[in-house]
């Protein structure tokens, strides 16, 4: 599964499970705020994308968080 | 040329050699020293400058059992002609057909260093093959189609020996051999921009002057089961490498990749060589290029099963889409080799 914020690339080159990532510089994390919520940040990211690898894939199919 | 003309040697299956159809599939290379079947257009739209000293034939089943033998097989005998350019086909759609001709043209140009031509329908499984090596003319699905298409291999041809210029694909005829041609236009890129806008808008055909690469279709991976009993692994894109470098990635357009060792890599001195983009908050706490400090918690809680201990780093900043596709058959054998069952691919 690929964790990116330019999705439109990851969906032209055939990719199947991708996750809307924070930003083109920090994919997973958010330098705005301090560094344990980031963590829990960075967590939700890593749940999901383990969700998304137990689910069948879907051509150019994109989630984002809540 | 005072009288001498260029040497042209054919390649035909056995069908155009007028030995017999799906029947005679199986028979081998054999060398008429004339020209027989499509052979006799060429020899008749190049009589001026060249004369056709033979036809090298071969059965399509014959030829694609073991193509690279038979290919080495077929460079002998076209050898021993002394061609000063050697065409092939056309192939039309035929599959076997087209693997022979695009594997002669294609080895016959690099052994033997000389202009080499042939022609097939686009959706031929060998264009894709053979379209970089060579000129692959474009040709409609069925052998009617070969009044087009002679006379624009024999120009090409000719022209070859001749080293002049050849024009770009749509002009003339041949598929898109991905090479980039200068070319001087009588209107800048604004004006062609606005005529080409203004004929969509009109619903008048136009041609694009570039082409976007053609992606591969990938099927979805199997999901992976339960994630608690699988091996991950994190990828990334995003050049996250150790100072020195050991692998030799560029800052854009790499064609190299490494894997490390992540404690070892967040010891040592490390940088992010993509120069596309800003790798300040990265550089600040890695784990948000690639997120091994909650990997390792949630494996620790056991809601993971195993999690590799080396991270796999590219750089895809300005990259080929052909090298891309090698760096990820590259990597994929190493998790393999690993046992790696899954991926986390995080993307700059």
């Amino acid at each position: 599964m690929q964790i990116c914020t330019v999705v439109d690339i990851a969906k032209s080159v055939g990719a199947s499970r991708i996750l809307r990532g924070f930003a083109i510089t920090c994919p997973v994390g958010n330098p705005s705020v301090d560094e344990k919520d980031e963590k829990a940040y960075r967590r939700k990211y890593v749940e999901k994308a383990l969700q998304m690898l137990e689910h069948p894939g879907e051509r150019a199919h994109v989630e984002s968080l809540g | 040329m005072g009288g001498k003309k260029w040497r042209v040697v054919c390649y035909v299956n056995q069908f155009y050699a007028q030995i017999g159809g799906e029947d005679k599939a199986g028979v081998g290379f054999g060398v008429k020293e004339e020209a027989i079947g499509p052979a006799i257009q060429f020899r008749n739209l190049l009589k001026d400058d060249c004369e056709v000293v033979g036809t090298v034939y071969c059965g399509d089943n014959y030829f694609a059992d073991n193509a690279e033998k038979s290919a080495e097989e077929g460079l002998a005998l076209v050898a021993a002609l002394k061609p000063d350019l050697f065409i092939a086909g056309p192939a039309f759609n035929a599959g076997r057909y087209g693997i022979a001709c695009g594997n002669m043209v294609s080895l016959v140009a690099r052994k033997l260093g000389i202009p080499t031509v042939t022609a097939m329908y686009p959706e031929n499984p060998a264009v894709d093959l053979f379209r970089k090596d060579t000129y692959i003319v474009e040709t409609g699905i069925m052998a009617s189609g070969m009044r087009d298409a002679a006379p624009k291999m024999a120009g090409i041809g000719l022209r070859l020996l001749k080293k002049e210029p050849i024009g770009g694909a749509v002009a003339e005829g041949y598929i898109p051999r991905d090479i980039i041609l200068n070319e001087e236009q009588p209107d800048n890129a604004a004006h062609r921009a606005i005529e080409m806008v203004l004929h969509k808008l009109r619903g008048e055909p136009f041609s694009s002057e570039l082409l976007p690469p053609v992606f591969d279709e990938v099927a979805p991976a199997e999901a992976v089961g339960d994630v608690k009993k699988i091996k991950l692994a994190m990828v990334t894109d995003g050049g996250l490498i150790p100072e020195d470098n050991p692998d030799r990635l560029k800052p854009n357009g790499s064609t190299t990749w490494g894997h490390y060792d992540w404690d070892t890599l967040m010891e040592n001195r490390h940088f992010v060589i993509h120069s596309g983009y800003d790798g300040t908050w990265v550089m600040e706490n890695p784990n948000r290029l690639l997120p091994i400090d909650v990997l390792r918690e949630v494996a620790a809680e056991g809601k993971l099963g195993e999690l590799d201990s080396e991270v796999y780093v590219a750089t895809g900043n300005c990259a080929s889409v052909e090298a891309s596709r090698t760096k990820g058959e590259q990597i994929a054998a190493r998790l393999k080799e690993r046992a790696v069952q899954a991926v986390i691919l995080t993307s700059t």
